[in-house]
């Protein structure tokens, strides 16, 4: 769109490691992106996004570990020569520049006849709907408009791999939704490759070909979104995506290609799971089952089915769905159920107190 | 080879900087390095280089009576005109920082303008000032002048202290029931008594090293040691002045610990000036 | 005025807007009687001479005289020159305490605040031994065989340049940082990922963000070596006669008090100017 010939480029981090002083940052991480890939870097407060993502810019050193864009080793480049765009948290615009000054900077820095820069800018600024606020300083304008200026200012130069160091964190929530949308569809146009950091879950789901959870330092799992949500790797990735039900059992016995499962604290309930290798009875596994795979009925259903017996305890309305809270005898963690607001009499008419079977089917749990 | 292992690149900008920042430094420290190790000389003149060390330099700044005197006569100028700042400035700048007047600003402006008029322009007007009054060349006039300078160091310390404490402690104590006067006495005053002495000792400082002003009000009784250090050094080259400045030096060290004890270094920054 | 203020402030006068000022009382009165009247008597006093020439014959044979307004032209180029000097070391300086120090930081900004708790005539003595023309840089580079003869800096005005700046290059390097420390480190970031050199980045970005520092510096160093006389006395040996200087050797020598109140009147303006300049910066960046 700004230039005929987009042209994007793979990234890959080899065993890239750092530390600050005696606190490691990024445990050596190897991740392979490729062309026009969009990726998002997600996880809590302080486990090594932003690091992650500067050593991608070269604005941060590695202590070891090398890191490739375009097939090309940079890890000794210097920023200004790795071709990148970047939106920062803040936006990082020049306060002391108007909008299409900020947005030129890049195209003068590459040396670009000053008319060529002019139309360039102008075209851009035209895509990110900011044509009248071009004479504009940047402390003058909302927090959306500078978002957008940055997103300009990163995407006039063209570059191989864009870079978003949590884009829409300062925005409201309406506006975020939009925001998200649109970028989505720029960088698919553009086939930009682009690697987004973020700590809002929905805005990674949505947005991203790839996802990628890291926890203190380390990356935890890489995935589609859905491979992600639907099988989560351990523990901490189903409960930092979506709300997840663990429930802790004990393998009782095989059958077939099947583990027999009992619930902790449930006596007389029996699920199963396919199994995993390495599974042998008498050890220790938790399942974990989204909340909207799960129903509720009266009555018993079929062996088919997994199934454990409770009791409502909390009903709460949430726009989309209805969320239950089903308490089994001998367990303290009660189920989570998430039931859709069809508009249908039944839903969201369940009595509080009243004895519920909650049933998946098998398809829908994961075994940690 | 782009190995798992990199290693990272010397920064040339950035060594060059530090190597700058180096010489810099080296820069400010030297002459003052200079006059301490001379202090410790035992030649007569500075020549270079120096060959054996005594304390000869100090003993003699010992027996030199105008120094011993002067510096006595400097520490009690100071003194007096910091707690006359302090007596006339403490009550302004609690006025000014929580003052909501529109005349607030400029009255401020005002009362730190002694700080940007030239020292010796100081001096001469006061002198002629003070000698038409009456009071000439005299131990009062010249705490009189010091005055002028050190009031706006106390002023600008305990403002800002008392700016940064906020308010709400006063009005917790005047809901606990707590007298106008008892809410200046227990709470006002140990807020910004750090304020105070921090802007007393840097008041003192400028003090003992004034000279524009205190070398027009020099007599027999009123010499400060500014005023003898530079006769001296105008007469002789020998190091005794390397000893007393040396020394002056350590009283002012002793006094900056106690403003850094008192309120934190970065306190300083912006102050002397 | 919100209900919560007026709790807090009952006694609102509205007219005078004098409010809360009252204890400001005695250092105004203080301030004008040994501040401003001084200042004011000085001004009457240049007027008046031995009685036989105009009022105004002082300012007339300062302004005519060449030789007077030499002394005054080479009082504002030292100052000038100087501030450039300044800048230009103190820059570098106020940025690597500003960007690179991490522990060491507290340790510089005590080095760079000690030569203020020694008095001038310490460091200017230190700058006689130091640039004397036996003394031990003249030795060392002769050693060298850098130069082949002594300095002679003491008696030139290059040594009034070296306590001059030794002096006043702390204040620029403290102004220069107190900006640049609210210089976001993100904006030269975003300018290198753009493409610029480390070197562009800083002329684009960095520098024209931290004007106001220089500025502000700029002032300060300036006001304050327009009044200083000290280092010209001791290091310039004559070789720099300012107005200050002159100042003082018109007391010492001469004793024409009505001459040397109307040069104090000049340094006076020339302080008055910069206070307003100083006044105006501070209140363009909004927090005063
Ligand atoms: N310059 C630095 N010096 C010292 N420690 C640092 C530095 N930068 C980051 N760290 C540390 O490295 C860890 C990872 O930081 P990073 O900024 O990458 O986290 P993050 O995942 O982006 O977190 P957030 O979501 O809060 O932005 C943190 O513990 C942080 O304290
Ligand atoms: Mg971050």
């Amino acid at each position: 769109m700004v230039n005929s010939d987009t042209h994007s480029a793979p990234v890959s981090l080899r065993g890239v490691t750092r530390t600050f002083g005696d606190h490691v940052a990024l445990h050596p991480m190897t991740l392979d992106i490729q062309a026009g890939e969009f990726v998002s870097l997600l996880g809590p407060s302080g486990c090594g996004k932003t690091t992650t993502l500067r050593i991608v810019a070269g604005l941060e050193s590695t202590d070891a570990g090398s890191v490739w864009i375009g097939n090309r080793d940079v890890t000794h480049v210097s920023p200004n020569r790795r071709g990148l765009g970047m939106v920062f948290q803040n936006y990082a615009l020049f306060p002391h520049m108007s909008v299409a000054e900020n947005i030129a900077f890049g195209l003068e820095m590459s040396r670009m006849p000053k008319a060529e820069i002019e139309t360039q800018v102008a075209r851009i600024i035209d895509m990110v709907h900011l044509s009248q606020f071009a004479d504009r300083m940047p402390a003058k304008l909302s927090g959306g408009q500078q978002q957008r200026v940055a997103l300009a200012r990163s995407l006039v130069t063209n570059p191989a791999v864009l870079l978003l160091d949590e884009p829409m964190a300062a925005l409201d929530k309406n506006l975020r939704e939009t925001m998200q949308y649109e970028l989505r569809q720029i960088q698919e146009t553009l086939g930009t490759t682009t690697i987004m950091v973020t700590h809002d879950q929905e805005e990674a789901l949505s947005l991203s070909d790839r996802i990628v959870v890291m926890d203190k330092g380390h990356l935890l799992q890489a995935g589609a979104p859905q491979e992600i949500y639907d099988a989560p790797a351990n523990r901490f990735v189903s409960e930092f995506l979506g709300a997840s039900n663990l429930i802790e059992c004990e393998v009782t016995g095989l059958d077939g290609d099947e583990a027999v499962l009992s619930p902790r604290g449930m006596s007389g309930v029996t699920l199963r799971a396919a199994m995993r290798p390495g599974i042998a009875a008498g050890e220790a596994v938790t399942l974990s089952v989204r909340p909207e795979r799960i129903s509720m009925s009266q009555a018993q259903p079929d062996s088919s089915h997994q199934a454990v017996p409770g009791t409502i305890v909390t009903h709460v309305f949430r726009g989309a769905s209805h969320a239950y809270q089903i308490r089994m005898n001998g367990v303290e963690t009660p189920i989570l159920v998430y039931e859709q607001a069809t508009g249908h009499p039944e839903t969201g008419k369940r009595n509080i107190g009243s004895k519920v079977w909650a049933h998946w089917a098998s398809e829908g749990q994961t075994v940690l | 080879m782009s190995g798992s292992h990199s290693v990272r690149r010397p920064d040339l900008g950035l060594i060059a900087l530090k190597v700058y920042v180096v010489a810099f430094f080296a820069f400010l420290m030297a002459p003052i390095v200079v006059v301490v190790i001379y202090s410790f000389s035992d030649m007569a003149y500075t020549t270079w280089p120096i060959t054996d060390l005594s304390l000869r330099w100090y003993q003699r700044m010992l027996e030199y009576r105008p120094f011993m005197s002067s510096l006595a006569f400097s520490l009690q100028v100071a003194v007096a005109a910091a707690v006359l700042s302090i007596l006339i400035g403490v009550p302004a700048a609690l006025a000014l920082a929580r003052s909501g007047s529109r005349y607030a600003e400029a009255v401020m402006t005002f009362l730190l303008a002694p700080l940007s008029m030239p020292m010796i322009l100081l001096g001469v007007a006061l002198l002629y000032y003070l000698s038409w009054m009456g009071l000439g060349v005299s131990k009062l006039s010249v705490v009189l002048g010091h005055t002028v300078v050190s009031l706006p160091y106390i002023i600008r310390t305990v403002a800002a202290v008392y700016i940064q404490s906020g308010r709400s402690q006063e009005e917790a104590a005047t809901i606990l029931g707590a007298g106008r006067w008892q809410v200046f006495w227990h709470v006002t005053l140990p807020m910004v008594r750090a304020g105070i002495l921090a802007g007393a000792i840097f008041a003192m400082l400028i003090s003992l090293d004034n000279l524009p002003i205190s070398f027009f009000f020099a007599g027999p009784d009123t010499n400060t040691l500014p005023v003898v250090m530079l006769a001296y050094q105008q007469n002789q080259f020998d190091p005794a002045i390397a000893a007393i400045s040396t020394t002056q030096t350590v009283i002012a060290v002793i006094m900056l610990l106690i403003v850094q004890r008192l309120t934190g270094l970065h306190h300083i920054i912006g102050q002397k000036r | 005025m919100s209900l919560a203020e007026s709790h807090t402030r009952p006694k609102r006068r509205v007219g005078w807007g004098l409010q809360g000022l009252g204890g400001t009382l005695p250092a105004v009165i203080f301030l004008i009687a040994f501040f401003v009247l001084p200042l004011v008597d000085n001004t009457i006093n240049s007027f008046e001479n031995d009685g036989s020439a105009a009022a105004i014959d002082n300012y007339v044979r300062l302004f005519t005289d060449s030789y007077y307004i030499e002394v005054i032209a080479r009082t504002l180029w030292v100052s000038l020159l100087s501030t450039l000097i300044c800048i230009v070391l103190g820059y570098p300086i106020a940025y690597y305490l500003v960007r690179h120090t991490e522990g060491s930081g507290a340790f510089l900004i005590f080095l760079l605040v000690a030569p203020l708790m020694t008095s001038i005539i310490m460091r200017t003595y230190g700058w006689q031994i130091l640039l004397a023309r036996n003394g031990p840089i003249s030795n060392w580079l002769l050693d060298f065989g850098l130069i082949d003869r002594p300095l002679a800096t003491l008696r030139s005005p290059v040594s009034v340049y070296f306590g001059v700046v030794h002096i006043l290059v702390p204040y620029m390097v403290i102004s220069i940082a107190s900006v640049l420390q609210s210089v976001d480190r993100r904006l030269e970031e975003a300018a290198l990922i753009l493409g610029a050199s480390r070197w562009r980045a800083f002329w684009r970005v960095t520098l024209p963000l931290s004007t106001a520092g220089i500025v502000t510096g700029s002032i300060i160093v300036f006001m304050l070596c327009n009044g200083s006389f000290l280092t010209m006395l001791l290091l310039g040996n004559g070789s720099v006669v300012t107005l200050p200087l002159l100042i003082y050797q018109q007391f010492i020598l001469v004793n024409d008090a009505g001459f040397a109140a109307t040069m104090g009147n000049v340094l006076l303006f020339l302080a008055l100017a910069c206070l307003y300049l100083q006044l105006r910066t501070v209140r363009g960046r909004g927090h005063v």
